[in-house]
């Protein structure tokens, strides 16, 4: 696709974003998938790919959780994932079987599919890369935060974004200093190893430090990013 | 350019044989060329005469190291770098912080590890020059023929905005002087919120923070001190994650209230809150965060690895230097950062470092971690993972609460410290 056809692709879709996010706002739309739970067997895991047309919120929670949330319908203490239009989020069942719930809020897709941990693993040690983790969200206008975790050395990391943004890949404390309004985007801009104003942005990590990428954008758009998973990576505790 | 401690040396006429006082080392070259000559300290003790392995850390990764190869160098010469002056038994911190143990049970005098011809130093590594075989300790320098790296885990304060400035504002069972202040503020509590942070992994002890949580529970119900327990989790389950079901359903049951992916990003000492990376307050009346666990600072700046040493886990050896090893929770390997993997690690490491030394010595088995996590004072979970020699995940298995497994935790501990210091 060539760039133009892209930007107009972009353009459409994020058109497609506001123009749905508004009707959810007001409460004209929002049907609501059902619940969806997942069983894992013991030496599997399940790479549960989630896709909504429009920002959503899926919730996950473990049984207990969920026996919680159907007596009271509470969503305390859960994992959430907020404003998303896709997610790839694994889930290893490496010392027991496992289940789980998915509880969207929001019209979701779901396609789950296994993987033998050991065959992976394996795959990974003869040098295969493997995405392993992976989400695409809607921004708003002004700084947008999003954390990147759990990160291991060796691991591939792709950012991409529907225009040209500035962005800055902060650690933890410059993170608090922002939220706390010590430094400035700029300043962070300023002093960060990896930033960047592009449309896409590849970098490897280095350590098991969290990282924070924050984004600059006057409107509505779209992020997100891909997690490999590499030999390196394996070796590092993957 | 670089010049060589020994070069320099013999430039000056002047050498270590003997234990002669020097001053000036090592020589640097700076990158403009200008010879940087810092403040070194004396030699701490005269040049090696035999093979000499020098091991930082005197925890349970090194110590099995040194008594490992004792039995398999006899001829060796061994030194054991350790900033304490007692052993304290790590895993026990957790049960010193609930009260079920008191200190003078988990904690052992070096002397009988001394006792097996291994010299033990009680100082504080400030540096390691590769390069030049040797090792800057606050109390002077070393020369080895052999380095094994077991510092362990640094805590990394700095990462939570204020806890330096504010340090009497926390208190953990991840550190002894820690531990022993998280003690007191528990026997102190009167009631009210008590917030546990967790760290994003890898951290030392993984079932940890939740182990503290439920004997905790446990101990102020039977106190009958009302107690309203959190755990703000920077992760997005509760740790090890293959546990985490299991955990989920312990936590519930004790009516701890858990927040998974809420990393602690700042403390507010004087208003009693702590700010998660999402912009969320948590009051408390009792904190107690975990900073980040990272590797000593000196392994990154010897060019050793970032933040933990770059090692091959097959044979711990770094992927730099043939002479230079590392185990335990600072070296960059597959292994749970926990007491027992690490002792095998330190078991493994002797036989490498031996067949460094050209000693022909028989392949060791491959790393396998066993944990008997607390529920409460009388029930703890199992886990179980084996490890092929490369590191690679081969089996894992773990099971429900049992009291029998609380049964074989103590167990376990006791031959983890008696394996080192005798019953």
């Amino acid at each position: 696709m060539g760039y133009l056809a892209r930007r107009a692709f972009f353009g459409l879709t994020i058109a497609c974003l506001v123009i749905t996010a508004v009707i959810i706002a007001s409460g004209a739309a929002g049907e609501t998938s059902p619940v969806k739970k997942v069983d894992i067997q013991k030496g599997l895991v399940a790479f549960v790919d989630i896709k909504s047309p429009t920002p959503a919120a899926v919730y996950l929670l473990y049984p207990v959780q969920y026996e919680k949330y159907t007596e009271t319908g509470l969503l305390e203490g859960v994992l959430e994932f907020k404003n998303i239009t896709w997610l790839m989020y694994p889930i290893p069942a490496l010392l027991e079987d496992q289940t789980v719930y998915f509880v969207p809020k929001g019209d979701v897709i779901f396609n789950i599919t296994y993987e033998n941990i050991r065959e992976r693993i394996d795959r990974l040690y003869r040098g295969e890369e493997q995405l392993r983790a992976g989400t695409e969200m809607l921004t708003e206008p002004g700084v947008n935060v999003v954390r990147l975790t759990p990160l291991i050395p060796g691991l591939k990391i792709r950012l991409e974004f529907s225009d040209n943004i500035a962005f800055v890949i902060a650690k933890t404390i410059d993170f608090a200093r922002y939220r706390k309004g010590l430094k400035s985007f700029e300043q962070l801009y300023g002093d960060a190893e990896i930033k960047g104003t592009s449309n896409v942005f590849n970098f490897s990590t280095t350590d098991y430090e969290d990282l924070y990428v924050l984004i600059k954008t006057d409107s509505l758009m779209k992020m997100k990013y891909l997690i490999w998973a590499t030999k390196e990576s394996a070796e590092s505790g993957c | 350019m670089k010049i060589s401690r020994r070069g320099l040396l013999k430039g000056l006429g002047i050498s270590m044989a003997g234990g002669i006082f020097v001053n000036g080392l090592p020589a640097r070259m700076a990158s403009g060329g200008e010879m940087k000559m810092p403040k070194v300290p004396r030699p701490l003790l005269p040049s090696p005469s035999r093979k000499r392995v020098v091991i930082l850390g005197g925890g349970y990764s090194g110590l099995y190291c040194a008594i490992t190869l004792r039995d398999l160098a006899p001829d060796s010469e061994i030194i054991v770098v350790e900033k304490y002056p007692l052993f304290v038994s790590g895993p026990s911190h957790i049960d010193f912080v609930a009260g079920l143990k008191h200190l003078d049970e988990i904690t052992r005098s070096y002397d009988p590890v001394a006792g097996r011809n291994i010299t033990l130093i009680r100082s504080e590594v400030m540096e390691v020059v590769p390069d030049e075989k040797m090792v800057i300790t606050s109390s002077g320098l070393i020369e080895y023929n052999f380095l094994v790296i077991s510092t362990g885990i640094r805590i990394a304060d700095e990462d939570v905005l204020n806890l330096i400035e504010q340090p009497a504002s926390n208190a953990h069972a991840w550190e002894l002087g820690e531990t022993v202040e998280m003690r007191k503020r528990v026997e102190a509590f009167k009631g009210g919120k008590i917030v546990l942070t967790v760290p994003p992994a890898p951290f030392k002890c993984p079932p940890g923070p939740y182990e503290v949580a439920c004997l905790l529970r446990e101990y102020f119900d039977n106190k009958k001190v009302k107690a309203e327990i959190a755990i703000l989790d920077a992760n997005d389950k509760p740790q090890p994650g293959p546990l985490a079901q299991k955990w989920t359903a312990v936590l519930e049951a004790r009516n701890i209230k858990y927040m998974p992916n809420n990393k602690v990003i700042e403390i507010n000492a004087a208003g009693k809150q702590i700010i998660t990376d999402k912009g969320e307050k948590v009051g408390y009346d009792l904190v107690s965060i975990i900073p980040p666990n990272k590797a000593a600072t000196f392994i990154k700046e010897a060019g050793l690895g970032d933040p933990f040493v770059d090692v091959d886990p097959a044979t711990f050896k770094s992927k730099k230097y043939d002479n230079i090893f590392a185990v335990g929770d600072c070296a960059k390997v597959p292994y749970t950062k926990s007491a027992f993997t690490a002792a095998l690690q330190g078991k493994n490491v002797a036989h490498y470092v031996a067949r460094a030394m050209g000693l022909d010595v028989k392949e060791p088995a491959p790393i396998i971690n066993i944990c008997y996590p607390y529920v409460s004072s009388k029930e703890s979970l199992m886990v179980r993972v084996e490890w092929d020699k490369d590191g690679k995940m081969l089996k894992a298995e773990a099971d429900d609460p049992k009291k029998d497994y609380a049964t074989s935790r103590a167990a376990w501990e006791s031959g983890l410290i008696n394996g080192l210091f005798g019953a």
